[in-house]
């Protein structure tokens, strides 16, 4: 393939600049070295009242080009406020 | 969510009942390298998820699921006590047409994707926060998907 490879802060970065409200993200490169397995957290608070179809639909929308690249990927996402319940 | 904890048990009898879904019939004949989706693959990806309450379109079959993320989804049906008979499972590695199909069928890049009655559910992620929540088990409960509790 000649897409150059995909990596958690170029991901990040697109995240960043298109997720409305962003709040943060992690983003894992878990393919171990292929690249090709990411594994996604998204915090925002344009997720608000947003089923959990809903919410995936609007990142999945951003990483159409990032998704269809590679092999594998999760993605959760989290409001501001679910978010401080899990880390605490 | 109440009753619903007798039936934890019950995820080897999904995954027997069933040894290979429906995923040994071919949805297509012929496989057209199409880029878009056509009106036959609508129909037939339409038929299959008519087919059962819940419908599953997976890698590999639930005996034998072929990717971690499939694998995690049919045990996580097999757990809620998903009634064999009103399941199906739909191999997307043995079409391409539908591999692909699916995805735009559903505006969803990725497999698994869950059907429960005609409407898609989501993929691996979204299953496993509902199960953990609990409205996974509600879900299939209200569209009587479930084993019913006679026959525990």
């Amino acid at each position: 393939m000649s897409t150059p490879q995909l990596t958690p802060e170029s991901i990040i970065a697109k995240l960043q600049k298109e997720v409305p409200e962003y709040h943060n993200s992690i983003v894992n490169d878990i393919s171990n070295g292929c690249g090709q397995n990411f594994e996604i957290v998204v915090i925002s608070d344009c997720f608000k009242g947003k089923n959990k179809l809903m919410r995936c639909r609007t990142i999945n929308k951003i990483l159409k080009d990032e998704i269809a690249a590679i092999h594998a990927f999760s993605c959760k996402c989290f409001t501001t406020e679910e978010w401080a319940k899990i880390v605490i | 969510m109440f009753a619903l904890q007798k039936q934890l048990l019950n995820s080897s009898r999904l995954l027997r009942a069933r040894p290979s879904g429906l995923s040994t019939t071919s949805l297509f004949g012929a496989s057209l390298a199409k880029r878009f989706l056509s009106d036959e693959t609508r129909k037939a990806i339409e038929d299959a998820i008519s087919s059962a309450p819940v419908v599953l379109f997976m890698k590999g079959t639930p005996e034998f699921p072929q990717c971690g993320f499939s694998r995690a989804t049919i045990q996580m049906l097999g757990q809620q006590g998903v009634d064999p008979a009103k399941f199906a499972a739909y191999n997307v590695l043995e079409d391409p047409e539908l591999r692909n199909g699916i995805k735009e069928f559903s505006e969803w890049p990725t497999i698994p994707q869950l059907y429960v009655n005609k409407d898609f559910v989501g993929g691996c992620d979204i299953i496993m926060s509902m199960s953990k929540s609990g409205e996974l088990a509600q879900l299939l409960d209200e569209s009587n998907a479930l084993v019913p509790e006679e026959e525990q």
